[in-house]
């Protein structure tokens, strides 16, 4: 079996990924060893269907197979949990934890309290989306793939990338000041 | 242009993704809709406090597994190009025994990057329990030698013990840390012994150490501007005994070719 790309390559343009890799493997399986293990299989899938990379947006082709990984976990969880549509499975997740993943950086100073809490209710509200929505969502302002990208990712139309990140958006909007508005008693 | 359109052209106008026309016909309801305008600056807004979320990285472990898998995959890739079609359940068995090693490993995985005895411990253990005890196999040091250029950034001293009773079997990249280190493969007897040679700058102070970790014996030095660490399974006293040949030839002119030839019992 002849390979046009080297493992050379494969570790000069993949490899570099693998933060961004975990991230989206995070916000869809949430803080579990599910998500590490997604990613280190997506990294040994990659590798297997490397030849097959057409030689633009490493990322993108690499977050296309962690997504796809991520999805068949979901899958599962959602059969185990006894729940027939995966869009009810939504949501409902573990979730990533906010305060896992950045608050013992923080000093403890006023004002920095102040954005750190904003951020965790950003955070949460980004955690509560239904895990379609997430997804355009965090492949848009994370990792900043375009919409033509972001459609052969996750496979579907541009137009559907589209009104999906509307919805997000407005969803992420709605949830974040309803949280704001109920959110003097929120304790980090 | 009405304002349920113009809402829905916002999103995409930040992202950069309207044709000219339309965005030329959505500025001009924006210079005429206060209300377009105050959604516009609110998506903007949110839009920016999303961006300024802490990027999570990877744990240290994680990227360490994930680099190991790829050595053995493209180990396998060079080794037994087809592999795959002959054996698929070969491949598979060693595709299990690669994640078993990975569990084991990942036990002994240190928290921080620097050289500590439980960084090598953890790679001489993967070392043992995957195929990838060596990715050149070879006894030769002229051979092993020049295999690390470009693998590892610097070229690590590979010395000749077949003499002293230590074949040389061969030799791989491991990550220590995060540091492409090389790792060579000596035997002795039915066991193997690890060697892991990196620089270190002259003013680095590594004192002798030695000790006993998990069954597994282990000895670090520095000579000649490299740190040399060995772990092995065999005892601590061959293990001594293996870094005293080790730093007697480091310190001595190779012997001629004529003696290498010549058995040694003991
Ligand atoms: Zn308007």
């Amino acid at each position: 079996m002849y390979r046009k790309r080297s493992p050379r390559e494969f570790e000069k343009t993949m490899l570099p990924h693998i933060d961004a890799a975990y991230r989206l493997a995070m916000w869809l399986l949430g803080h579990s060893p599910d998500a590490e293990d997604a990613v280190q299989d997506s990294f040994v899938r990659a590798f297997r269907a490397f030849d097959g990379w057409k030689g633009v947006n490493a990322k993108g082709w690499l977050l296309k197979i962690v997504r796809n990984t991520c999805m068949t976990q979901l899958g599962k969880r959602s059969r185990n949990a006894n729940v027939i549509h995966l869009d009810t499975v939504s949501g409902d997740h573990d979730g990533i934890g906010f305060s896992d993943a950045c608050v013992d950086k923080m000093p403890l100073a006023e004002d920095v309290l102040i954005a750190a809490d904003r951020q965790a209710r950003l955070w949460a509200a980004v955690n509560s989306l239904p895990t379609d929505s997430i997804i355009v969502l965090i492949l848009r302002e994370f990792e900043d793939q375009s919409y033509k990208q972001i459609s052969e990712i996750v496979g579907i139309p541009i137009g559907t990338v589209m009104s999906r990140l509307s919805r997000a958006r407005q969803q992420l909007r709605a949830r974040f000041l309803a949280q704001g508005k109920e959110g003097k008693n929120h304790e980090m | 242009m009405k304002c349920e359109k113009a809402l829905g052209l916002l999103g995409p106008r930040l992202d950069g993704e309207l044709s000219v026309n339309r965005e030329r016909s959505l500025e001009e309801h924006l210079s005429s809709c206060a209300e377009c305008r105050h959604s516009l600056a609110e998506l903007a807004d949110l839009r920016d406090a999303l961006r300024m979320l802490p990027r999570i990285s990877a744990p240290e472990r994680l990227h360490q597994k994930i680099y190991a898998g790829f050595q053995a995959e493209a180990a396998r890739a060079r080794v037994h190009p087809i592999r795959h079609l002959l054996h698929p359940l070969v491949t598979h068995a060693g595709a299990l025994a690669i994640g078993v090693a990975l569990a084991l490993g990942i036990m002994f995985l240190p928290k921080t990057t620097d050289g500590r005895p439980e960084s090598f411990l953890a790679a001489h253990v993967a070392s043992l329990k995957n195929e990838q005890l060596t990715q050149i196999l070879a006894s030769d040091t002229h051979k092993v030698r020049p295999w690390f250029e470009g693998r590892v950034d610097y070229a690590p001293i590979v010395v000749d013990l077949v003499d002293d009773g230590y074949p040389l079997v061969g030799g791989r990249v491991d990550l220590i840390g995060r540091q492409k280190t090389a790792a060579l493969v000596y035997k002795w007897n039915a066991h193997v012994i690890n060697l892991f040679v990196t620089p270190t700058d002259e003013g680095e102070k590594f004192p002798v150490t030695e000790g006993t970790e998990k069954g597994f014996n282990y000895i670090g030095w520095r000579a000649r501007g490299f740190r040399f660490f060995a772990i092995t399974g065999a005892s601590g006293n061959s293990l001594r005994a293996f870094s005293q040949a080790l730093q007697a030839r480091l310190h001595i002119p190779k012997p001629p070719a004529s003696s290498a030839k010549r058995m040694k019992y003991q």
